[in-house]
């Protein structure tokens, strides 16, 4: 109180020195020798400070992944199993940043668990080559299934639990920048039973084997197959120009003598056009699954491809048609509504079919619906997408890109 | 804290020491040297605490402030310049650099010795763009920035360029250099760490550095290019705010946003598309000179002006919006973005190191920062005035040599730089000219007042008459009184004893009244010798 008397008569002094200054530096330097009676250590407000203390929380930091390689591995199991987070350790260092390695458990509100080691030999030889192992084991407790085909009923709809392990090498080449060519090479565990959603039929209870391949036995699988990518978009984040071609051939071997051989073949296409100094941006893909086995095999529904979701027909809900084959074609307006925000209007179509004869673009299941992209400079960080089709319509989250 | 009686004094004597309105120095062209700063703290500023402010308070603050209650800046002396000062030194559009100094700029004498081998003693990564900390055989220090791998010579070409400009216009800048070298001249001593694209610390090692090069666009004998912008001298101490003052140095006596310096950096960063003039790219420095230790300020890291947004091409809307721009989001969902803006349909030319600048898109009178920044905020026409009136003084010759200091392999991207630089001046001085009367240069010619108009003088306007009404300035009291039948441009003859005289001076164009406003000059009489004091815009 006595020191604030005294800064306060210093000051009062000072002033009427200012007041007396017959120059214009004596009123500077007396300002000056004002302010020096009551310097005090520079801090930041407290609102900065707090903002400080969460942004090096632990809880943040976690969830960055910033803890000595702990993190919080946060993402849906599977479309339609809820939210769903666990532990990460994650390394990018090793061997002087040659070897990356992380391992991660999730488990989601509705019981379902991931767990999944991945090792990479991102850049070989020059960055020539790479190499990926992955050990996943997926428990999904309620995996959707309307049955067979196109005409399956949206009221049709049972549930089932997956259950799976995948362990599974990818070695491969990049003989030039944006071309990536490989081979893939994986042993597969399967394991179905009924599943854990109460309000929806289990589905071995309305689908039989001759509906629903493999619903009754499952088999363990060899796969072997390669694959090839060539991607010349301008970022992998919210591309504005170029594209992304690939396609993945796989042939699975049926290990327990369930009859359930197949390949599978999926490709994929998607060409980003811009106007407008590429604050508009159309984008057009296409997709294709397609299955075949001997006269004695089938595909088990399992495995067979699937339309409906976040990243397919966004007007239907998640895995809402399988089939043996599927096409889907997508087109997409995005512009930028603010340097943060851009708008989306899409459209989708696509079908499952039986037989490849099949493969046209008839009869198609059609959406049409919008979005928002939350974009950080050339990032995407979230999507949101609302799709409608005649079954209703769908809200979507996604923390990355579509395409 | 003071009694009542000691209130009751200071409010009795003060009339006593009432201010005049100019004293025996004005006009101050340097400010007296600095106070010894005895301890300052180091100050960090939270750059995610900056963008959330800056985007949702300071419009509310400073922006609400300008426009509802205006205040003239406060670090100018009576004419309405900069006194050179810690912040600040007057130069180009004062005393005129040649063309060598302004290519020289900061420094330009010490580079990292080339040829040499640098030691690396630190290292970071912006995601996309890494840079080391290296020291020359000298035992100099630079920051090594290094281009985004995908657009070479886009940041390295810009820092430099950026540095000779800013410190042409008055700044402390640090002396920035285009380099190039080979893997081979890069060291790494045992124990150096970087930060990886993830924010964790990792060793540095060969591996990792030739990782970090093997984006890097080679010349043909195979030596990378970089910007070297030298260690800045003195101890740092962290960022200044462009908001308030810092508490503990005693020569900050003036709110940053007052600053005249920092207002017109508004103008100056929109002529170069410094976007991202923002705290983050400050830095107070401890100093010692004369025996006195103070802080000096300076302007850092020029990679994200012209087309560069510093870690690729700027995007289109730089400039042009906020980050955080409700306004524009809301017209943009009404038209569903079937209106493209203006800046949405500009021609950019595909020339290695441009990204996206040009100067047909530019409108200077709504260029805008990265987000708000309260200095901007507050500038007026006077500060706009004095800052537009720097960037006139350059001649393209000068914004020619100094572009070509950004060393671009493609003489066409230095042209198309160069023009924009030229083309976006022009439009910078036809804006800022025609909001206020732009004279300066105010001098005494043959018992004549005379001045240059600016505005005549860059093709702003045309031609015009002026209006002078004269008046006896009373210092003392602040008060003029009117001298019946003076008018034009001739001095009057006083009444006997009079010290100052005042000049109003309003203009016409044609016999349109056109002009924006009156300005008034102040005239001294000192040892039988009259002297331009003061200026009111």
């Amino acid at each position: 109180m006595t020191r604030c008397k005294l800064a306060a008569a210093m000051g009062c002094i000072l002033a009427i020195g200012a007041a007396r200054a017959q120059l214009r530096s004596d009123l500077i330097e007396s300002e000056r020798a004002e302010k020096e009676t009551r310097l005090k250590p520079e801090t930041q407000p407290q609102a900065e400070r707090r903002l400080v203390w969460a942004e090096n929380s632990l809880v943040v930091r976690l969830l960055s992944g910033d803890v000595n390689g702990f993190g919080v591995s946060v993402g849906p199991i599977a479309a339609g199993n809820g939210f769903a987070l666990g532990p990460l350790y994650r390394r990018r260092d090793l061997l002087d940043g040659r070897l990356t390695f992380s391992v991660a458990a999730r488990a989601s509100t509705n019981q379902s668990y991931l767990g999944r080691v991945d090792v990479g030999l991102p850049s070989l030889l020059g960055g020539r080559v790479f190499a990926d192992f992955s050990a996943v084991h997926r428990n999904i407790s309620e995996m959707a299934y309307y049955g067979p085909g196109a005409d399956s009923e949206k009221t049709g709809r049972s549930n089932y639990r997956m259950e799976d392990t995948n362990l599974e090498l990818r070695p491969g080449i990049r003989p030039f920048r944006g071309l990536r060519v490989g081979a893939i090479g994986s042993y597969l565990m399967v394991n179905v039973g009924p599943g854990h959603a109460s309000r929806y039929i289990s589905s071995e209870q309305q689908f039989g084997p001759a509906v629903a391949p493999g619903i009754d036995k499952q088999a363990n699988f060899l796969r072997g197959g390669g694959f090839v990518e060539f991607d010349w978009r301008d970022r992998t984040s919210n591309p504005t120009s170029g594209g992304r071609y690939s396609a993945q051939y796989v042939r699975f071997l049926d290990r327990d003598s369930t009859n359930s051989s197949f390949f599978r073949l999926d490709l994929a296409a998607a060409q980003h056009v811009s106007l407008f100094n590429r604050t508009r941006v159309f984008t057009v893909r296409g997709a294709s699954s397609l299955t075949n086995t001997r006269s004695s095999q089938r595909v088990p529904f399992y495995l067979q491809p699937t339309l409906g979701g976040s990243d397919s027909l966004r007007g239907y809900r998640p895995w809402r048609f399988y089939g043996a084959n599927s096409v889907l074609v997508t087109a997409e307006h995005r512009w930028q509504l603010s340097p943060i925000l851009d708008l989306v209007a899409f459209t989708d179509a696509g079908k499952v079919f039986d037989r490849w004869s099949q493969w046209n673009l008839h009869s198609l299941e059609s959406d049409v619906g919008f979005g928002f992209r939350l974009r950080y400079r050339t990032h995407t960080l979230f999507t949101f997408d609302t799709g409608f089709s005649h079954e209703g319509f769908q809200l979507w989250f996604r923390a990355n890109n579509l395409y | 804290m003071v009694s009542r009686k000691q209130l009751i004094l200071i409010l009795a004597v003060a009339p006593v020491f009432a201010q005049p309105r100019f004293y025996e120095d004005d006009p101050l062209a340097r400010e007296p040297v600095p106070h010894t700063v005895k301890e300052v703290a180091i100050r960090k500023i939270d750059d995610l605490y900056s963008f959330l402010e800056n985007s949702y308070v300071t419009p509310r603050r400073e922006g609400r402030e300008a426009r509802r209650s205006p205040r003239r800046a406060l670090d100018v002396n009576t004419l309405g310049e900069v006194p050179d000062n810690a912040w600040y030194t007057n130069r180009h559009a004062f005393r005129r650099l040649s063309i060598a100094e302004l290519e020289r700029g900061p420094g330009n004498s010490t580079p990292p010795s080339p040829g040499d081998s640098w030691r690396i003693v630190g290292a970071k990564t912006d995601g996309v763009t890494p840079g080391f900390i290296i020291e020359d055989r000298n035992g100099s220090r630079y920051m090594l920035k290094l281009d985004p791998p995908q657009h070479p010579e886009l940041c390295s070409a810009a820092d430099v360029i950026g540095s000779k400009f800013f410190y042409a216009l008055g700044y402390n800048t640090p002396e920035n250099y285009v380099v190039f070298f080979r893997r081979e001249n890069l060291i790494i001593p045992a124990g150096v760490e970087y930060r990886d694209p993830e924010g964790r610390k990792r060793p540095l090692t060969e591996h990792v550095l030739s990782e970090l090069l093997s984006g890097q666009r080679k010349s043909a004998n195979g030596m990378y290019r970089a910007a070297a912008s030298r260690w800045i001298g003195g101890e740092v101490v962290g960022p200044f705010s462009y908001r308030g003052v810092r508490t503990d140095d005693p020569n900050d006596t003036v709110p940053h946003e007052d600053r005249r310096m920092l207002r017109g950096l508004a103008v100056f960063s929109a002529w170069l598309n410094h976007h991202d003039s923002r705290s983050i790219n400050t830095m107070d420095a401890l100093v010692e000179e004369g025996g006195r230790r103070y802080l000096k300020h300076y302007l850092l890291d020029f990679g994200s002006i012209l087309g560069s947004a510093g870690y690729a091409p700027k995007e289109p809307w730089i400039g042009h919006r906020y980050v955080i721009d409700q306004v524009g989001t809301a017209k943009g969902l009404m038209t569903l973005g079937f209106i493209p803006p203006r800046w949405a349909r500009a021609d950019y030319p595909k020339l290695m190191g441009v990204g996206l600048f040009d100067s047909r898109s530019f409108e200077p009178l709504s260029w805008k920062s990265f987000y708000p920044n309260p200095a901007f905020l507050m500038m007026d026409d006077a500060d706009a005035f004095w800052a537009a009136k720097q960037v006139a003084a350059f001649t393209e010759d000068e914004i020619r040599a100094i572009v070509r200091t950004g060393k671009y392999s493609d003489p066409r991207a230095e042209a198309w730089i160069a023009d924009c630089l030229i083309e976006r001046r022009k439009k910078l001085i036809d804006a800022w000219f025609a909001r206020v009367l732009p004279l300066d240069r105010f001098r005494l010619e043959g018992g004549r007042l005379a001045f240059d108009d600016l505005g005549v003088r860059y093709g702003v306007t045309e031609a015009r008459d002026y209006r002078v009404e004269w008046s006896v300035f009373d210092n003392s009291r602040q008060e003029r009184i009117p001298i019946t039948g003076a008018s034009g441009l001739a001095l009057p003859l006083p009444p006997a004893g009079t010290q100052y005289l005042a000049a109003t001076i309003s203009c016409r164009v044609g016999s349109r009244e056109a002009c924006p406003g009156a300005l008034t000059v102040y005239l001294r009489r000192a040892n039988s010798r009259i002297e331009l004091v003061g200026i009111d815009r």
